[in-house]
């Protein structure tokens, strides 16, 4: 493995770190744009039916007007009467726009703890997956970027990153698999970090990868580059 | 900022870890699709489940503003 590939590979591994950063960022903006948007919704939701309250109660004044109206005998009893039942007609109407909104504004308080919910699912989904990833790809690099560069040890770069490679997910997975009993699973959130199988399978792809570098190792010569093909 | 925003944020999202994804391309195929399979796919779809809930929560507001209005 030369060091163009070597500085090739540190070079994609910034990248892949800064892009999962970078998503993980969009991605903490975009929920707390949604909360902000549902809060705001929720806010508006109820602002309209304390404005249709007030109306009800406008509307039920007028009607309790009109009653008092009609027991004024100096008043045409028809014209009162005719007062009384635009006054109720417009309670009437009041009382069910103020129903409407109180039914609005349910489901959108609804719709605000659910999104709530899967906000929080998602938040933690991807502060953990991102975080680790992201650890995860800065360690190899800096791995990578300490890797001896001279004689045999040279030869065994693209083995040992391979090792590297398989021990970095074994260690996050491990770490996700601990976690997989709490916080991802109480949030109900399905990953294949959860998947114990999965797990197993990494880790004994890791000791696989353990036992091909040392036998590489008693294999190879001691002063020689002429096999690394066979290792890479 | 509307939901229907956020929602194309997040298809933006999505995109520029794609790319992030495919330019890693140093690592041998095996290495990079265990890596991929557990680190980065959960955070791919933790991003499209959230889409799925902001379109029912945009459903469900859309729903609130007809009651609004009738």
């Amino acid at each position: 493995m030369s060091d163009d590939t070597v500085r090739n590979e540190s070079k994609a591994l910034r990248e892949l770190k800064g892009g999962v950063l970078r998503f993980a960022e969009q991605m903490r903006e975009a929920i707390a744009g949604a909360r902000r948007e549902l809060v705001d919704a929720d806010r508006r939701a109820q602002a309209l039916v304390d404005q249709r309250r007030a109306a009800v109660q406008r509307a039920q004044g007028e009607v309790q007007r009109a009653h008092a109206a009609s027991s004024d005998r100096s008043r045409d009893p028809a014209a009162t009467q005719q007062q009384i039942k635009v006054a109720r007609e417009w309670h009437a109407e009041a009382t069910r726009q103020l129903e409407q909104a109180r039914r609005a504004a349910q489901t959108v308080a609804s719709a605000q703890a659910d999104l709530a919910r899967a906000l929080q699912r998602t938040e933690a989904a991807i502060g953990e997956n991102a975080s680790i990833a992201a650890s995860a790809i800065a360690t190899l690099d800096a791995k990578l970027a300490q890797l001896p560069n001279t004689g045999t040890a040279a030869g065994l770069r693209h083995a040992v990153h391979g090792l590297i490679v398989t021990g970095e997910i074994v260690g996050a997975t491990a770490g996700l698999a601990r976690l997989a009993g709490n916080t991802l699973q109480a949030a109900d959130i399905s990953t294949p970090v959860a998947d114990h199988n999965l797990v197993q399978m990494v880790e004994h792809d890791h000791d696989q990868a353990v036992d091909y570098v040392i036998e590489q190792t008693a294999k190879r010569p001691e002063s020689t580059g002429g096999s690394q093909e066979t290792i890479a | 900022m509307s939901l229907d925003d956020i929602a194309r944020n997040i298809e933006a999202a999505r995109m520029g870890l794609s790319q992030a994804r495919g330019k890693a391309s140093g690592w041998n195929d095996s290495q990079r699709e265990q890596f991929d399979k557990q680190r980065l796919e959960p955070l791919d779809r933790a991003a499209q489940q959230l889409l799925l809930d902001l379109a029912k929560a945009q459903d469900a507001l859309r729903t609130a503003a007809k009651l609004q209005a009738d």
